[in-house]
């Protein structure tokens, strides 16, 4: 009963927040990766997420490759970021991890007798107080 | 102000900034601490009672928040006050001591993060403010609990930060209620935070810090009638696990009957992650 409350006030200011935005020219909610805001005169960090990379995110599958990229919603500033860098620290298994907030996105490396999953590199991600929406490992052409 | 609240609805792409007087609703992550000292310099007017002409505070306030657990931090804050009456006779005299303590429950119930730099959030305040120990006046010497909510919303360069809380005070009869809200009466806050990314425009691969404007508005409602808005326009710099700050702030509107007026304040802190 409580949290079906908060979730409807949640979505209702959700909605609201959306709907002031949206309505405001220049503002786009177009999926592509660095959508252009012309009312702002920058560009938006928008990631492309299909709902197989959503799930594939959750899977608890080892990842294979040692390293993977994460695309991570609701990263902003460096003092946020400073909280994803250590919670992913805190993962066993992970050894090294790079952000990069001109994308979005965090390289992490891994050890190469780790089985660590997507599912808990997006715990991480939350405990971090972000969003994990999809995740590339080395072998499958996150590798940079 | 309302052009600054109009800027931030155009959108674009960043997050999480939180200026020196308003609650965001960000929070460190779970067994990570914020220290964040901050040294307040406020320079009051006359007190209606004609007690004091004038009067300089110095607060050296610091505050530890800590993640507890995912969406729900702690923080406790220590205010030390150091200042200096002048007497309408010509006469001076200075105190020092400990204001009323804090401690406070921050609570993110709603998140929604849209892109990679875009969210918007909310989170419930609950907490206490009680009695420091200080035997002189600027311990309230009572616990007066305070509850408030705040929303967060960052769009691109812009950010947003509106907070609302009420603190019942359950005495406070005998304090120096100089800068507001420590009773007797019940206190009322909203501030609104406006935060602008100066630099860099866009982020990038090789980002290690960021530079803001902050604009805010704090605005005290005492249930004794005294309203006491104030504007605060500061410069803020965040980096990978630490943050500067340097606030002023400045009278709008002082309809004060029971304290002195604040001819202005000024204000400097760090922000440290680990």
């Amino acid at each position: 009963m409580f949290s079906a409350r908060i979730g409807g006030s949640a979505a209702l200011m959700t909605a609201a927040l959306s709907l002031g935005l949206v309505l405001l020219p220049g503002c786009s909610t177009s999926a592509s990766s660095k959508a252009v805001n012309p009312a702002m005169g920058e560009n938006a960090i928008i990631h492309t997420v299909t709902e197989a990379d959503r799930e594939a995110a959750k899977s608890k599958a080892p990842i294979t490759g040692g390293a993977a990229t994460l695309w991570v919603n609701g990263l902003g500033c460096p003092l946020c970021a400073s909280n994803l860098d250590k919670q992913l620290m805190r993962v066993p298994g992970v050894e090294a991890v790079t952000i990069d907030m001109g994308t979005g996105t965090s390289r992490v490396a891994l050890r190469a007798d780790a089985a660590v999953s997507p599912a808990q590199l997006g715990e991480a991600v939350e405990d971090a107080g972000f969003t994990l929406v999809k995740v590339e490992s080395a072998s499958a052409g996150g590798g940079r | 102000m309302l052009g600054a609240l109009a800027a931030l609805v155009g959108c674009g792409a960043a997050w999480a900034q939180e200026a020196m007087y308003t609650e965001a609703a960000t929070m460190p992550s779970p067994g990570v601490f914020v220290l964040r000292p901050q040294v307040h310099y406020y320079r009051f007017g006359a007190e209606p009672d004609g007690s004091a002409a004038s009067t300089e505070r110095v607060i050296w306030a610091t505050s530890l928040q800590v993640g507890i657990e995912r969406a729900l931090s702690l923080t406790l804050e220590v205010p030390v006050a150091w200042e200096r009456i002048r007497r309408p006779d010509g006469s001076s005299e200075s105190n020092r001591g400990v204001e009323d303590l804090d401690a406070m429950l921050k609570w993110r119930f709603f998140k929604d993060d849209s892109g990679g730099v875009d969210t918007v959030r909310a989170a419930l305040l609950a907490g206490a403010r009680f009695a420091s120990g200080d035997n002189r006046d600027f311990s309230s010497q009572s616990f007066n609990p305070h509850l408030g909510a705040v929303v967060t919303v960052v769009r691109g360069r812009h950010g947003f930060n509106q907070e609302v809380s009420f603190q019942f005070n359950t005495g406070g009869g005998g304090v120096d209620n100089l800068g507001g809200g420590l009773g007797p009466a019940e206190a009322v806050r909203s501030n609104t935070a406006y935060l602008f990314r100066l630099f860099p425009e866009e982020y990038a691969a090789d980002t290690k810090g960021s530079w803001y404007l902050t604009a805010e508005l704090n605005t005290l409602y005492e249930t004794n009638g005294d309203w006491d808005v104030r504007v605060s326009p500061g410069i803020m710099y965040e980096a990978w696990g630490f943050a500067i700050e340097v606030m002023a702030q400045l009278p709008a509107v002082q309809r004060l009957n029971n304290r002195a007026t604040l001819d202005f304040g000024v204000g400097v802190g760090v922000r440290i992650t680990f």
